[in-house]
């Protein structure tokens, strides 16, 4: 058994690596949010001073900690991708081994490639909130605490992967409490505080860190920077947003365009019946938890309609099935294989651009200029090639640049205490600046208005690109 | 040899002849011995029908014997030198006195007459002589056997350890070694403070975390591997209930009390309910010589012939162990237990370790069963106890067995294969947690320790003063059992393997550290808070500072989870909010903590007496 994972997990991490490889080499692609984890983990560990701030806390954490071990985004995207295909395989395997061509066909669905590749931190809250459900039905069925305990962990660790699991905490605290009703009080409010203390603590622990080293306990959900207001903004989820029927409406209408997609999930949730009606209603409040999810993620203005978001509804039909033993095998593995074709073709027309150009990217697509990191890669070398020492940067928007540097040490970012004295006088401390130019700009284009069209007092511009511009100061150095 | 009562040939007509028992009486013995197997004399006696003198008289009358009666009776007729000849443990275990040797002729005591195993004695010692054999109680044998190698009883009770294995004893709490090693440690760190302060202070600092760090995995995979426990029991109740109970061997429990005559009736008590047939209990009371008082409670109670008082001859330490290494000496049991005396164990306990021995294999030396507390609502205290207990014997300890690694063993509910505990030397009376030492030392020789789903109910501790002098000793004693096993490193990977010595090092040397270290790490902490000071940043480097930070996070919510899940097994739901007080807890293990490490290089062998009976609660009834 321990070959077969072994040899499954070499595999796996092959094939993920290979094709991010691919990727990066032929389109400069790597997707922006494993280079901001790669920045900021490179800041904490490297930077000037190396602070756990610099982590900067407006993002969930558990983004950061394989940067924190292993750096490079291909390595950490192929091991944590391979990892979790692996535990799906071995989870699978174990009980309903006729269940391989329905696994093989979400390993091998493009979407869920996709986020194991590029997006290993969606995928991690995927999993944490799966099996913490798993894990609860497993109570349900058995009894005993050991499940309870896991479902609990798993749940609270969803946390520390999204912060809007706490959109679903009260359904997840439903489920608990209706499978429990045949139970005395005391144990169903046992059962509900050991499974809800991990994300209570956890919510309060990272109050507390925003606090202590921020001096905001909300930091995370004030900050521009926030995880809650990194998604891009789609109008459509905007114009319903803080409308509960609207929500409601966009919610469903979502679910039709990818009907195809999450049919598993539909196949299943008609099979969950079973004549137990006290086991039936707390399963099918766990099993509907995706859809709570996604809509209050619409309500609260945090979604973005994007296609990938379908295998949580996948990963869901897979394990729930695997959990309850429903049958129709046939009718399941269809599903699937109706999922695994449409996956190819419906994110074409994504409006998320990431999916959209990673499907394209099969079918021979050109290098999306908006995506292609090469102007990024460039003028990270320049700030090598014009010795930059002191390069005052926003980070916010440069990071790629900071990260492909690999040298945090050459600039002067936003976390250190520093920039704004630097950035009220530039000249006399800063040897080079790098302004992000594209659309509204970052603060430094914003400070120095002249600057994006080419004139900076002290300055001499020696790169000017579709994102970018670098300037390196005239004659001074104060060394 | 042919009885005076011709018409009598069993002892069960000659005592109704002689109108000590009844018919109906009678008829339940042998109903009992059929079921159980036994001496019928020692059946009707251990059900309290006739009393012990009457049935050893009644037995040598039988068999045309002489009795004689009393301690100083017997001694008169005694040959010293000849007595001296013999190793005393022999003689208890054959139940046998040669009093005297003339010519051809040899005068044996015994309480065992015309047996296979005085046979045996005879043939073995005196092959060829002409035997009298003279019938005592088997209580006068014992007294007369302590009388007569009082010091050799003695010493092998406080020395028989280090005799055996000197290497194993807590007797030298330093060794030299040791004593290198902290001063070495002791001398490169104020080197380190003097002239690389922050390089030294950083290294410490990454050392407690990393050790914090790897404790907290540690123990959430023992207690996740041990949760399992709820899910499967090592002995079945299928398994008790097709036990052949003629083939039951003797249970010996061994019972040490020191002023405790308020809580002795309970376990009488309790083990009169004991689902084990009483004329296979061989139950010893352990009395220090002082304690007249629980000795006339004991004997107030009138317990049945099965129970034997033994008094341990006053010597130094006055501990536990010694007065169980006693006790070792006169135990007729294949297995042994040891009960305190408020303890009440559910009636199964025996057979399921019996069960459990046969099951298991030969490799086990023992088997713990879990311990837990029937005044866990009387305060704050005895709630966090249990919690604690509830945590460390229904998940710990079935985690470390299923993982194969050393498990401290508990104070009492440990079952003993008799003989191999004989073979490694039993308890050392220098360790104040002897039980946790010989879990680890058995290890160490090759033997295995298991767990069965039984519980022994306890008293809980109520008081703060005297839960503080417990926890003290129980630390101080885990100190003591991390240097005797630390002595040789290299020994002890060979004896327990990689992983049985991280767990030896994690469990038993973590413990006290952790709390040690903690009382440091929350000043540490406390400062920062209220400083917001910079100058700590040096001695935080990135890996350290995110590891503390992990460590003050999870760590913490770790410690409190694990005692949310403890409620469960014993379904204790109204404890579970008192799990997030749990840091107030560990800070009263802090206290006592301190107090053991002063202890150890002050009084290393005190053992701090708990004082049992302060509970208001009334322990349970046990359902026989």
């Amino acid at each position: 058994m321990k070959l077969l994972a072994s040899l499954l997990f070499l595999l796996f991490f092959s094939l993920h690596a290979l094709l991010f490889g691919e990727l990066f080499a032929e389109h400069f692609y790597i997707h922006k949010n494993l280079l901001f984890f790669a920045e900021k983990a490179l800041l904490a560990l490297d930077g000037r001073p190396p602070r756990l701030e610099n982590l900067g806390f407006v993002y969930p954490p558990l983004g950061f900690v394989p940067f924190l071990l292993l750096h490079e985004p291909l390595l950490v995207s192929a091991v944590m991708g391979s990892l979790f295909s692996l535990l799906l395989v071995l989870f699978v395997l174990r009980e309903r081994p006729r269940d391989i061509l329905p696994l093989a066909l979400v390993l091998f669905n493009p979407l869920y490639v996709f986020l194991a590749t590029q997006r290993f931190e969606v995928l991690t809250f995927y999993y944490l909130l799966v099996f913490s459900v798993f894990f609860a039905v497993l109570h349900i069925q058995t009894q005993y605490s050991l499940y309870a305990f896991i479902s609990g962990l798993l749940f609270g660790l969803t946390f520390f992967a999204d912060f809007r699991s706490l959109y679903i905490s009260p359904f997840f605290a439903l489920g608990i409490f209706l499978s429990t009703t045949s139970r005395e009080l005391s144990y169903r409010i046992s059962i509900l505080m050991v499974k809800l203390t991990p994300v209570l603590f956890f919510f309060l622990g990272w109050l507390y860190l925003n606090w202590v080293f921020l001096e905001d306990p909300f930091h995370f959900v004030k900050s521009p920077y926030s995880f809650l207001r990194s998604e891009p903004k789609a109008l459509e989820v905007v114009s319903v947003s803080g409308s509960l029927w609207g929500s409601f409406r966009f919610m469903l209408s979502f679910l039709l365009q990818t009907l195809p997609l999450i049919f598993p999930y539909l196949v299943v949730l008609f099979q969950l019946r079973t004549s137990r009606v006290l086991y039936s209603i707390p399963l099918y409040v766990f099993y509907l938890l995706p859809l709570f999810f996604y809509y209050f993620s619409v309500y609260s203005s945090q979604f973005f309609p994007s296609f990938y978001a379908s295998v949580l509804f996948l990963l869901f039909a897979l394990v729930f099935r695997k959990a309850n033993v429903v049958s129709g095998g046939k009718l399941f593995t269809f599903s699937m294989f109706v999922s695994f074709v449409s996956a190819f073709f419906l994110p074409l027309q994504s409006k998320e651009v990431n999916e959209r150009f990673f499907l394209k990217s099969f079918f021979g697509a050109k290098t999306d200029k908006e995506l292609s990191l090469e102007e990024d890669i460039r003028v990270s070398m320049l700030i090598k090639e014009y010795n930059c020492k002191k390069t005052l940067a926003d980070d916010a928007y440069s990071f790629p640049v900071v990260y492909f540097s690999k040298e945090p040490g050459r600039f002067v970012l936003q976390y250190n205490y520093e920039f704004y004295t630097y950035m009220s006088n530039p000249w006399l401390h800063a040897d080079c600046l790098l302004l992000f130019t594209k659309g509204r700009g970052d603060a430094l284009s914003l400070h120095f208005r002249r600057a994006r069209e080419g004139f900076l007092q002290g300055y001499y511009l020696v790169h000017q690109g579709s994102k970018y511009m670098l300037y390196k100061r005239v004659g001074y150095d104060p060394e | 040899m042919v009885s005076k009562h011709l018409d009598c040939a069993t002892i069960g007509c000659l005592l109704i002849e002689k109108g000590l028992i009844t018919q109906e009486q009678l008829e339940e013995a042998l109903q009992y011995q059929k079921r159980y197997g036994g001496r019928l004399g020692w059946i009707l006696s251990t059900l309290g029908y006739v009393r012990r003198l009457d049935f050893f008289r009644t037995l040598a009358e039988l068999f045309n014997l002489t009795f004689v009666e009393g301690v100083p009776n017997i001694l008169e007729k005694v040959d010293n030198e000849l007595v001296r000849r013999f190793d005393p443990e022999e003689l208890v275990s054959y139940e046998v006195l040669p009093a005297r040797l003339e010519g051809n002729k040899v005068l044996l005591f015994t309480s065992y007459p015309n047996s296979d195993k005085l046979s045996t004695f005879v043939n073995k010692h005196f092959p060829g002589k002409v035997v009298e054999q003279v019938v005592v109680t088997d209580l006068d044998l014992v007294k007369v056997l302590q009388e007569l190698f009082k010091g050799s009883f003695v010493d092998k009770a406080v020395n028989g350890l280090f005799y055996l294995t000197p290497e194993y004893s807590a007797s030298v709490v330093f060794s030299e070694g040791q004593v290198f090693l902290m001063g070495g440690l002791l001398t490169l760190g104020l080197v380190g403070l003097y002239y690389e302060p922050v390089l030294t202070l950083t290294l410490l600092m990454a050392f407690v975390q990393v050790f914090y760090a790897v404790s907290v995995g540690f123990k959430l995979l023992v207690s996740v591997v041990g949760s399992r426990s709820e899910m499967e029991q090592f002995v079945t109740e299928e398994e008790v209930k097709n036990l052949e109970e003629k083939d039951l061997p003797v249970y010996t429990i061994l019972v040490p009390v020191y002023k405790e005559p308020e809580v002795i009736g309970i376990l009488i008590d309790s083990l009169k309910k004991v689902d084990y047939p009483q004329n296979k209990l061989d139950i010893i009371l352990l009395l220090e010589e002082d304690d007249t008082e629980t000795l006339e409670a004991a004997k107030r109670h009138a317990p049945p012939t099965n129970w034997r008082f033994l008094t341990i001859p006053h010597s130094i330490p006055k501990t536990k162990p010694k007065a169980c290494n006693y006790g070792l000496f006169f135990a007729r049991g294949k297995y042994l237990t040891i009960y305190d005396a408020e303890d009440i164990p559910e009636p199964d306990q025996l057979k399921k370790a019996v069960v459990a021995f046969r099951k298991a294999g030969h490799e086990y030396i023992c088997f713990q069963a879990a311990l837990n507390y029937f005044n866990k609502d009387e305060n704050f205290l005895t709630r966090m106890f249990t919690l604690e207990y509830s945590y460390w014997f229904d998940y710990l300890l079935p985690g470390l067995f299923k993982l194969g690694l050393p498990i401290p063993l508990g104070g009492t509910s440990n079952h003993f294969d008799v003989e191999k505990l004989r073979e490694i030397g039993a308890w050392d009376p220098f360790n104040t947690t002897e039980d946790a030492d010989l879990g680890v030392r058995a290890f160490g020789r090759g033997y295995k320790v298991g767990v069965i789903n039984s519980t022994t109910y306890e008293e809980a501790n109520a008081r703060l003063k005297n839960w503080i002098r417990q926890r003290s000793r129980w630390i101080k004693g885990y100190m003591q059992t991390f240097l005797v096993h630390a002595r040789n490193p290299v020994k002890l990977y060979r004896s327990v393997g990689l992983r049985g010595m991280l767990a030896f090092y994690l469990l038993i040397g973590g413990t006290p550290f952790t709390f040690l270290v903690n009382p440091i790490m929350w000043l540490v902490f406390l400062v920062w808070l209220l400083t917001k000071t910079q100058a700590y940043e040096q001695f935080f480097p990135p890996a350290v500072l995110y590891m503390s930070l992990g460590n003050l996070l999870l760590g913490n919510f770790m410690g409190v989870y694990l005692n949310l899940i403890a409620v469960f097994k014993r379904k204790y739901y109204e404890l579970l909010p008192y799990a997030f007080l749990n840091p107030f807890y560990w800070m009263l293990h802090s206290v006592a903590s301190y107090k053991a490490l002063h202890e150890l290089f002050t009084r290393p062998f005190y053992w701090q007496k708990t004082q049992h009976g302060i509970t208001k609660y009334k322990p349970p009834v046990v359902k026989s």
